[in-house]
């Protein structure tokens, strides 16, 4: 049984993978401007019509997409077509290996750094509630929470970077090379993604430990006569819960496209500079590839949160019998 | 406890879901280190550096890193032999000769001989089928008259020996040997690059002090080694260049590069008039020396006559008289240019203010208006403007200045979305555009000649001018030389308005203190090339002292 | 401090609703009044037009004659930008929310109800919206919409309208899983399945008793959702798609950051304001889940 729903969901999850690619590909057709052109606008036409047959782009887009997606199977990102045509290009993949690492260790740092602090800042407040600690930090968190992530690295940048001059402004640098430079350049940039993060995940976690320890106390209310049904109906009916995994979604998308703006500001050069230039410059293959990988990491990130919550779920219904 | 986990699932799960990558970093380029090291900040994403490329003139500086051009211009703005040893012409301008210099070796140990020459011509006429023809090609074709096959070619460029290429050019063209300096862009490769076809994106073996290291694949940087072999001596005979490694980072931001600079983190950076305030407060900073180029560089809207609006002599006139360049120099480049009223240095040929106070274009608001009530009788349309942006903030800033002018006139503006600087400039020249906005680099050179005369560029691209003689004039004055038709030309250029001037700048070069030998490498023809130069700067002799 | 509403109530049984607003309600509300009072009458303002520029006054600090809050280094007024700065950045937030929400509301209680296919390729269109990148969608929209045909400019569509459209793409999945979850979980209701079986139409059960459960969650979720989006506006500011530069809070922002050494004023003042608005934008969000709080845990 469980594992004819993975099954299920792994085909759904191919489905959406496909879908999101095709309509990228296609969209991305519809693009003014002409690649070709652009790389060789003085060219003769059997210049061109070379250039065009040799970069693939001279089949139709349906042809196109399942020729990209045969080798994207094989492990071909593409290549970063230049004037000189197919040999002369850059290999997506070995762009990729410089700015994807990158992009994935911030995400990693920042989830890891927001968590850290943001769990037990929600329990303490909780635990607080009502307090004026509690009250006090909660206005501080619900302020900090409403800055835009840019603008908290816009000043960082400014205040730490050059006039405390305490960290280096631009730039990334790989752990392998020196590790204490790679956290130095990664500090700014995490801070400015982490502080928003932290102030809405400690509050929402605050909320949901608060509804919780009240739900222990309805437990013993139960316990003098109100039916277990009903104790399941109000569990399962707790539009708040939705609300707030829906307000920790926003925050995740905005964090994504957060972080590309960050990137930028930080000279990070990581995948969200590469997939912003991509798209001015109508590489379609590095696009479509690129916009795989997102759409294969979200897919990824919701089937894990799908098997997690079934693991951790009915350990707890079990526990409340 | 475990309902903890209730609300935090998709947090615990995120991070399962990210900590499945681990730490693959790859050795990036380096980060500057001291000394031997030298770290360069620059505004312009990596380009080809291919005959076909055009890149913008922060890339040019690395490019002119690696590959060299057989003539250069000193720091009086006089075309002297480079890689050549001499250049010598006909009386009537259509035989040239050029004598390259002796034991010059590429990166990959091929020699500099007349044959290389003579593979590089071919590229940039494109007849190298690796490599197809771009913008540059249109310029050569130009000078030998049309040349689509290599029997033809070897009919006007042979090598008489070894080391000397003879020219033959059906037309007279003065300034032939100035094409071979085009402010950096005609450099010669080894013959093995250019058969290569990653030649310019990946790969590239020139003459130059340095060497690729690593090119390409990181957009955003570029790393070049010291060639042990390289030509040039220091004025002490000395070897050159004295760095070991030079870095190329890219940050689009001039304020981030500012920051970095006056940090310390980075050695040397450029900037364009239009990042003032950057500048001006870069002037306080004792530890960091500005090096200005002399205000040689004319930004220019340059309009495409083959479609509306601009297809329409009073359209072209509302704009040009439209745009206050007074307030445009002030807002875009806050004191660092001058308002230009004709294109080109003081001293071009083209420039119809020698001498005098004449000028080619004036800013005034009651008449731009009458122009464009004029376009509205003729058209029975208002005039709507599209300006292209590239992906500076300064590029965005200048072109609103304009837009504001525009309404100002009555006319509607808008801007598009930016793109890069090259496919803006290509997108132009494919008469995608309403407008292009160039730097005329022209310095002393009217090397843009070219760009205006019939034969070339007219029946390919937007130059086509709707006054029939006017192209005529041109072809004359190239083939002549004479300053006088020049002028005369110029004058109906901006008459009419295909042209527009805005405001004239320099470029800046800002170094840290400790940075020595910046523009100090003496040229072999005598004299120095300038600092801060049409081609960028020479930084053969740089060191960083702490 | 009473910004923050209290969100603690001891046991659910029995507590009388909040009697008295807190103090943040009234603050914030005033604050969004302001806002869209700017934005709907700035143009009668006695300040200078938002995008002249006063060449002979660059960067002008806080308080300087003529210029309340300054000038950027263009000559713009800030506080003329600001006021217009309103009208665009809620304009496109509100709307593309309000539509989004709309949409996505009817998708997702309707998919809810209904089952079967329909919810299948609702959910389906869902999971693949959320897949693409809301960077990537937008700089594909503006590039194709609002890039303009060189023949015929006015073909283009403006800016903004394209910015709207590409944000109420965004907005339709997230708040349309919301409702088909909270439709989901009200459809099993007793009262409703009491309602069935006396056979009572699908479509009032779905007007008397889905609908009027669903919107409150779905309107605490849209407050959060405009203030994220005027965030976002911003972002794309910086990256080049946002709106023009200096027509909305956020590309005043993007437009001024390379002065903010200088004229720090220029690019901190429009960062206050944005976090001002989403910090009343997230009062009301939350006060209105809390709201639902309270009536959940007294039924």
């Amino acid at each position: 049984m469980r594992f004819q729903v993975a099954i299920r969901n792994l085909a759904k999850a191919a489905l959406v993978l496909f879908l999101v690619t095709f309509s990228i590909s296609i969209l991305v057709r519809f693009l003014p401007g002409d690649p070709i052109e652009i790389l060789m606008p003085f060219a003769t036409e059997e210049g061109r019509a070379a250039l065009r047959a040799e970069l693939g782009l001279d089949v139709n887009v349906v042809q196109y997409y399942f020729r990209w997606l045969s080798d994207l199977l094989r492990g071909d990102f593409g290549v970063w077509y230049a004037s000189t045509g197919d040999g002369g290009g850059v290999p997506v993949r070995s762009m990729l290996a410089i700015a994807l690492p990158r992009s994935l260790l911030i995400m990693l740092y920042t989830m890891v750094v927001s968590l850290v602090f943001a769990v037990p800042l929600g329990i303490f407040l909780a635990y607080r509630a009502e307090t004026r600690t509690d009250r006090t930090i909660s206005n501080v968190l619900f302020t900090i929470s409403s800055i835009p992530n840019f603008a908290i690295g816009l000043g960082l940048a400014f205040v730490v970077g050059v006039q405390l001059d305490l960290l280096p402004v631009i730039g990334y640098v790989p752990f392998a090379e020196s590790p204490s430079e790679h956290f130095k350049s990664l500090v700014m940039p995490l801070v400015s993604l982490s502080v928003g993060l932290v102030a809405t995940f400690s509050r929402l976690l605050r909320v949901d430990t608060i509804a919780t320890l009240r739900e222990d106390f309805v437990t013993m209310a139960s316990s003098k006569g109100l039916s277990n049904s009903w104790i399941l109906w109000r569990h399962v009916l707790r539009p708040s819960s939705s609300t707030l995994m829906t307000s920790a979604a926003l925050q995740m998308g905005a964090l994504i496209g957060g972080a590309v703006v960050i990137e930028s500001i930080f000279a990070l050069n990581g995948f969200g500079m590469l997939l912003a230039s991509a798209i001015a410059t109508r590489q379609y293959l590095a696009i479509q590839s690129l916009v795989a990988l997102i759409a294969i990491a979200y897919i990824v990130f919701n089937l894990i949160v799908d098997v997690l919550y079934a693991i951790v779920d009915p350990r707890v219904r079990g526990g409340r019998g | 406890m475990k309902h903890l986990f209730r609300g935090g699932r998709r947090k615990v799960a995120a991070v399962m879901a990210v900590a499945l990558v681990a730490s693959l970093s790859h050795v990036a380029p380096a980060a500057a280190a001291r000394g031997d090291d030298i770290l360069i900040l620059i505004g312009e994403k990596d380009s080809g550096w291919c005959a076909q490329d055009s890149p913008g003139l922060d890339q040019i500086i690395a490019k002119n890193a690696v590959a060299e051009t057989l003539t250069i211009m000193n720091e009086k703005g006089k075309i002297v032999p480079y890689l050549a040893k001499t250049v010598e012409n006909s009386a009537d301008y259509k035989t040239w000769k050029i004598t390259l210099r002796e034991g010059i070796y590429f990166h990959d140990g091929e020699e500099l001989t007349a044959a290389t020459v003579l593979a590089n011509l071919a590229a940039n006429l494109g007849l190298n089928p690796l490599i197809p023809g771009s913008l540059p090609a249109i310029a050569w074709q130009d000078n030998f008259g049309g040349v689509t096959s290599l029997a033809q070619f070897a009919a006007k460029a042979q090598a008489v020996s070894k080391y000397v290429v003879q020219f033959n050019l059906p037309a007279p063209r003065p300034l032939f040997n100035e094409g071979w300096f085009a402010n950096g862009r005609p450099v010669i490769w080894s013959t093995k690059t250019l058969q290569t076809k990653a030649c310019g994106t990946t790969v590239g073996a020139g003459t130059g002090p340095f060497k690729i290291k690593s090119k390409g694949v990181d957009q955003f940087t570029t790393l070049l080694e010291a060639n042990t072999n390289y030509w040039r001596k220091d004025a002490d005979g000395k070897r050159l260049p004295k760095a070991a490694t030079v870095t190329f980072k890219v940050v689009q931001d001039p304020a981030q590069r500012r920051n970095a600079l006056t940090k310390g983190q980075a050695d040397i950076s450029t900037f364009g008039a239009a990042a003032g305030p950057q500048l001006n407060e870069m002037r306080k900073n004792k530890d960091l020396v500005i090096f200005a180029g002399e205000r040689s560089t004319t930004w220019s809207f340059h309009m495409n006559t083959t479609a509306p609006p601009f297809n329409s002599k009073n359209a072209r006139l509302a704009f040009s008289y439209a745009i206050d360049r007074e307030a445009l120099a002030k807002v875009v480049a806050k004191g660092n240019a001058d308002p230009a009223y004709c294109f080109g240095a003081s001293y071009h040929p083209y420039n119809l203010s020698q001498g005098g106070t004449k000028k080619c274009v004036t800013s005034n608001l009651a008449k731009a208006k009458e122009y464009v009530a004029a376009y509205k009788a003729e058209t029975g349309k208002t005039l709507e403007v599209l300006l292209p942006i590239n992906e500076t903030a300064e590029s965005a800033k200048a072109n609103q200045a304009v837009c504001n002018m525009l309404k100002k006139a009555g006319a509607g503006c808008a801007l598009m979305p930016p793109v890069t600087s090259t496919a803006l400039i290509l997108r132009g020249f494919a008469l995608r555009q309403q407008v292009s906005w160039f730097n005329v680099v022209a310095g002393y050179s009217p090397a843009f000649a070219d760009l205006f005369s019939r034969k070339t560029n007219l029946e390919l691209s937007g130059f086509r001018f709707t006054n029939p003689g006017l192209a005529a004039c041109f072809q004359t004055a190239l083939e002549t030389g004479a300053a006088a038709k020049y002028k005369e030309c110029a004058a109906v250029l901006h008459g009419e308005a295909y042209w527009v001037p805005t405001y004239t700048e320099g470029g800046f070069v800002v170094a840290r203190k400790a940075v020595t030998g910046l523009g100090e490498t003496p040229l072999p023809a005598g004299g120095k090339r300038p600092v801060v130069g049409l081609s960028g700067f020479d930084f053969a002799s740089v060191k960083v002292s702490d | 401090m009473c910004f923050t509403p209290s969100s603690t109530r001891v046991s659910g049984a029995g507590v009388a609703s909040v009697k008295r607003a807190p103090v943040g309600l009234y603050l914030a509300s005033g604050w969004l009044l302001v806002c869209l009072f700017s934005a709907v009458f700035g143009d009668f303002f006695p300040l200078p037009k938002w995008d002249e520029f006063d060449y002979d006054n660059l960067g002008l600090p806080l308080f300087s004659e003529g210029h309340l809050l300054g000038t950027d280094y263009d000559g713009s007024d800030v506080l003329s930008g600001l006021v217009h700065g309103a009208r665009t950045s809620l304009g496109i937030s509100f709307t593309a929310v309000f539509i989004g929400s709309v949409i996505g509301g009817l998708l997702g209680i309707v998919s809810a109800y209904r089952r079967g296919w329909v919810d299948s390729v609702v959910t389906m269109y869902f999971n693949v919206s959320l897949a693409i990148p809301t960077i990537v969608l937008t700089l594909v929209m503006v590039a194709l919409f609002a890039t303009p045909d060189i023949g015929d400019p006015s073909a283009g569509w403006p800016r903004e309208l394209v910015l709207i459209i590409s944000l109420t793409l965004v907005i339709i999945p997230i708040l349309g899983r919301l409702a088909r979850g909270s439709a989901l979980s009200w459809s099993g209701r007793d009262f409703v399945l009491v309602a069935e079986s006396i056979g009572m139409k699908k479509r009032s059960i779905l007007w008397t008793h889905i609908i009027p459960n669903v919107l409150p969650a779905m309107m605490s979720v849209a407050f959060l959702a405009a203030g994220v989006v005027i965030v976002i506006e911003g972002g794309l500011a910086i990256l080049g798609v946002g709106a023009n530069p200096g027509a909305s809070w956020g590309s005043m922002l993007a437009k001024n950051r390379g002065e903010l050494a200088i004229a720090p004023h220029t690019t901190l003042v429009p960062a206050g304001i944005i976090a001002l608005t989403v910090m009343a934008l997230n009062y009301f969000g939350d006060y209105f889940r809390l709201r639902i709080d309270d009536r959940e845990s007294r039924i």
